[in-house]
């Protein structure tokens, strides 16, 4: 492998990392109060357009895959 | 789609596609599956990050928004969720009394008696968390506003007709929200409505009959026969949008 190319993947990596440890950084914890604007209308949404918007009620927010 | 079985409106479920899926590809998918039908709220954005590369996981966010639960799917869940809807009658604990009393008038209904008694609060300890209330219970009835607006948008009748009358009701006195809620409860009984009525009513029909059959070739007949028949309404054109989704 060239010196370059080690100092280039060696990069790549430390930028997934940071990308990684930066998404993490910004985890909600508990105890925190995330604010959110939804960009595009939701599916039933039936109006709600921000995460304050169903604050009255708990929210359960599942995160899911549809493969 | 069983906490919405056992809890009803009591809980919001919103479900996050977050494997790249298409809005599209989604809206097929949980129509497939028959969840679309059931409740819950979808979307592929994510609104914040949970700091974890496993699916599924569940975030729970409290009567006043705040991060309850961040892990994985587990039967705390449910705990929790049943804890905040008996709390979401009397409000979040460490209310200032004002703020609870504007709470619980506003939940029995009484939206614009509410905000006003939190705003008539100027001076004092309270005068901080009363404005911040005040606030956040103006959002929730301008978004109580909007989910009307949004009912009468899409042709869901049955929902709407419960909703207009106790938001005009609780609203009364509002500035700008009681106008709001007023013209769109003459929206929903206005006589050039009835075409839209009729065809929301044999769409809802066909809804029910895919909640519990699920999408079959006669499901589709029947889709496909509402849209010939209702095509200028607004549920003749989301019986088109569901065929759409379904054939891809």
């Amino acid at each position: 492998m060239s010196r370059n190319l080690g100092s280039a993947l060696l990069a790549a990596a430390a930028a997934v990392g940071g990308a990684e440890g930066a998404a993490a950084q910004n985890a909600v914890k508990v105890g925190d109060r995330p604010a959110y604007v939804f960009q595009s209308a939701l599916v039933n949404g039936e109006g709600v357009k921000s995460l304050a918007d169903l604050q009255g009620r708990p929210v359960v927010v599942e995160f899911s895959g549809t493969r | 789609m069983k906490l919405e079985a056992e809890f009803g409106d009591d809980v919001t479920v919103l479900l996050i596609e977050s494997q790249g899926a298409t809005p599209e590809k989604m809206e097929s998918f949980a129509l497939q599956q028959k969840w679309l039908l059931a409740g819950g709220i979808w979307t592929t954005e994510q609104p914040f990050q949970t700091g974890s590369g496993s699916l599924p996981h569940t975030v729970v966010l409290g009567i006043d928004g705040e991060v309850l639960f961040n892990d994985r799917p587990s039967s705390a869940v449910e705990n929790l969720v049943s804890e905040q809807i008996k709390l979401a009658k009397k409000g979040p604990k460490g209310l200032s009394p004002a703020c609870a009393k504007a709470w619980v008038e506003f939940e029995k209904g009484g939206y614009a008696t509410a905000i006003a008694a939190l705003e008539a609060v100027q001076d004092g300890p309270e005068k901080e968390a009363a404005r911040k209330l005040a606030a956040s219970l103006t959002t929730r009835a301008k978004a109580k506003v909007a989910r009307l607006a949004w009912l009468l948008e899409n042709a869901e009748f049955e929902k709407a007709d419960k909703l207009a009358p106790l938001l005009v009701k609780g609203l009364a006195g509002h500035a700008t929200l009681e106008p709001k809620a007023t013209e769109l409860a003459a929206k929903l009984v206005a006589k050039e409505i009835a075409p839209e009525r009729d065809a929301a009513k044999a769409f809802d029909k066909i809804e029910k009959k895919i909640a519990k059959d699920g999408l079959d070739p006669s499901a589709l007949k029947q889709l496909a026969g509402l849209v010939e028949k209702f095509r200028e309404t607004r549920a003749g054109k989301r019986a088109a949008h569901m065929l759409k989704v379904v054939e891809g």
